[in-house]
């Protein structure tokens, strides 16, 4: 024999179905904008981080006010253990916009094409993809540079600047008043050479893992070049007592380690950040809606305290009167949550991806459905939800009270 | 042995100056198929004794045993299933399920029987057959006080514990119940404890119980058992 007090369910939630539906509107609203959040999180993620493995990031980048001697930079490479890469760039002001234009060719920091092509003419040139969103600027423009017009031929995201800070110094990234731009090296070379930064980017012959090993192998570059700096600079002064005229020490105008670069760094923290804020925040929304669900459920046993006593006096279980009064709110919550990821997975994933193409620059990303979003979105909410409302509607007060009422 | 029996059954409430001595040391024996009414004014430990005896409260010292099997050893699983199987459990107040039909309420009793009574027989017996899909707040308080005894009924329960089953009824009413109850015991051979305080009463049960400050006062077999139509109050 079907248990008749089944047949309750559906007269309840005809009786009292505007709380149903408020807990289950809520959860849906929660769970889709959450487990959407994660599942673009992830997939940005894994854009973000694979493309540094894949396009080979630089370890760090210096910069100095002259192109010094090979000699130098191979003394620095050798006992820093350290590969240098030439990283000239040179950068243009229009109506407040700053481009920053690197060459093409370097082994490191390699651009993700995003749409369009590189460039390859020497009028032509490559925009960083997130800029061009917010500059409105289209493939196959004409744009400004050092007073030519060049070409965009393709938009990119470069592994390095991820996020768009213009100086390591600033606040916050400028993804409207900065960009990065690639032009082919002969194009560089045409006419970027009256104003262009010297510049090297690094990477380390042996892997540095630890933040430990990122910073003493970063030392170790500056401790070794501040020697060789000083040998050069001797040098220099030297030539210059003896005569020798047109002269100028050799400065760095610019060190920065990987682990410093906000450009790089920061959006990694920001996407772990979130996953960790958004996570916090399902489960404080749940427990506090698994609060009123109990709270709402001790209201109805003290409704019917009279029925659940005379039913528990003719041999209903603790369990079978529980599960019988947590039937309809918890059908509520775990239908909204199976709704509520679906639509997340589906519908509003895209959207979350969008939000992050708006902050950060990164290559083709897809969202990932993984096993952590499903158990922070679907297992950990339902446990939180069982947990609270057993231990609250177990709670001994709470289960005699049928029975001190009768 | 006899098939109720409870040995020196004691039990307070509150402790201090607010402790409340409600059954100072109850004996008392009860054979199967046996009509007993516990009598006693308010407060006089009765449906107290019937609380103990159902296992819904726990006496201090002593023991209920029934059917040979003390409620003090069961644990709460098993006193459960006890009264699942062997109690039924009428009230002052009927605490019909408001929202299930009349016979839905007493399928509920069904539900939690091994060997129930046919439903719709119990319906045409308590004369609630053509209400049996009428909602309690649809019934009059007999009609659901009547529904409320075949819930209890249904389970075809060795013992049938009603607590002043008539005390929200008038006088017809209560009578109607009463032959209702006296009809079941006769028919279906239930052992019924009815507490009551209606001293009239003692006249339909084979064994009549007084109470009085938490002890027995009275303790008595009826010679001549009475017809519930024939009592007056």
């Amino acid at each position: 024999m079907r248990n008749p007090m089944n047949r309750r369910y559906l007269r309840e939630l005809k009786a009292d179905f505007g709380k149903y539906l408020v807990i289950f509107l809520f959860i849906i609203m929660v769970v889709s904008v959450v487990s959407s959040f994660l599942v673009a999180n992830a997939g940005v993620a894994k854009a973000y981080y694979g493309s540094m493995e894949k396009n080979h990031i630089e370890n760090g980048h210096l910069a100095f006010n002259i192109r010094p001697g090979d000699e130098l930079l191979e003394r620095l490479a050798s006992k820093a253990k350290i590969k240098l890469y030439s990283a000239d760039y040179f950068e243009e002001i229009n109506n407040g916009v700053t481009m920053r234009v690197y060459r093409m060719g370097s082994e490191v920091n390699l651009p993700e094409l995003v749409d369009g092509r590189l460039p390859e003419a020497s009028d032509e040139i490559a925009i960083d993809n997130l800029h061009s969103l917010k500059a409105g600027i289209g493939i196959g423009e004409r744009i400004p540079v050092n007073g030519h017009l060049m070409t965009v031929t393709g938009f990119v995201a470069l592994p390095n600047y991820t996020a768009l800070f213009k100086d390591n110094a600033d606040l916050m990234f400028d993804i409207e008043g900065f960009g990065v731009g690639l032009m082919s090296a002969e194009g560089f070379d045409d006419f970027a050479s009256d104003h262009v930064t010297v510049g090297y980017a690094w990477t380390y012959e042996e892997l540095c893992t630890t933040d430990k090993e990122k910073h003493d192998a970063a030392e170790k570059v500056l401790t070794v070049l501040r020697e060789e700096l000083t040998k050069t600079n001797t040098e220099i002064i030297k030539r210059a007592m003896m005569g020798e005229k047109d002269l100028t020490m050799l400065e760095i105008t610019d060190f920065l380690p990987d682990y410093e670069n906000k450009a790089i760094n920061f959006a990694g923290e920001d996407l772990t950040g979130d996953s960790a804020s958004i996570t916090v925040f399902l489960f404080i929304v749940v427990g506090v809606l698994a609060f009123i669900v109990a709270v709402t459920t001790l209201n109805t046993l003290a409704k019917e305290a009279c029925v659940i006593g005379t039913l528990r006096a003719s041999g209903y279980t603790k369990g079978e009167m529980i599960r019988h009064y947590l039937v309809l709110p918890f059908a509520s919550f775990f239908i909204g949550m199976v709704v509520g990821n679906a639509l997340g997975y589906t519908v509003m994933r895209d959207f979350m991806l969008s939000v992050y193409r708006s902050m950060y620059s990164f290559g083709p990303a897809k969202t990932i459905w993984n096993r952590e979003a499903f158990i922070k979105t679907t297992l950990a909410p339902s446990l939180i939800m069982i947990t609270i409302n057993l231990e609250i509607l177990t709670w001994k007060k709470a289960c005699n009270y049928a029975y001190s009422i009768v | 042995m006899s098939f109720v029996e409870i040995k020196n059954v004691k039990k307070h409430y509150g402790e201090g100056e607010a402790r409340a001595t409600v059954l100072t040391g109850v004996d008392l024996s009860i054979e199967k198929g046996e009509f007993c009414v516990l009598l006693g004014p308010s407060g006089s430990g009765k449906s107290t004794l019937l609380n103990i005896i159902g296992g819904i409260d726990d006496a201090d010292e002593g023991y209920v045993m029934i059917n040979g099997e003390k409620t003090a050893d069961m644990n709460e699983k098993r006193l459960t299933q006890y009264r699942r199987n062997h109690l039924g459990y009428v009230f002052q107040m009927y605490n019909l399920i408001p929202n299930l039909t009349v016979r839905e309420n007493v399928e509920v009793g069904a539900y939690l029987s091994k060997k129930p009574l046919e439903v719709d027989e119990l319906l045409k017996n308590l004369g609630l057959y053509e209400h049996r899909n009428k909602l309690p707040n649809q019934l009059s308080g007999g009609q659901q006080q009547r529904t409320a005894i075949g819930r209890a009924v249904i389970k075809n329960p060795d013992i049938l514990l009603c607590d002043e089953p008539t005390g929200a009824l008038d006088y017809n009413t209560s009578k109607e119940i009463l032959a209702l109850l006296e009809r079941i015991n006769r028919e279906y051979g239930n052992t019924v404890i009815m507490v009551t305080h209606n001293d009239a009463l003692k006249n339909m049960a084979d064994r009549v119980v007084k109470l009085r400050d938490g002890r027995i006062s009275h303790n008595y077999l009826n010679e001549k058992r009475m017809p519930v139509s024939e009592i007056e109050w």
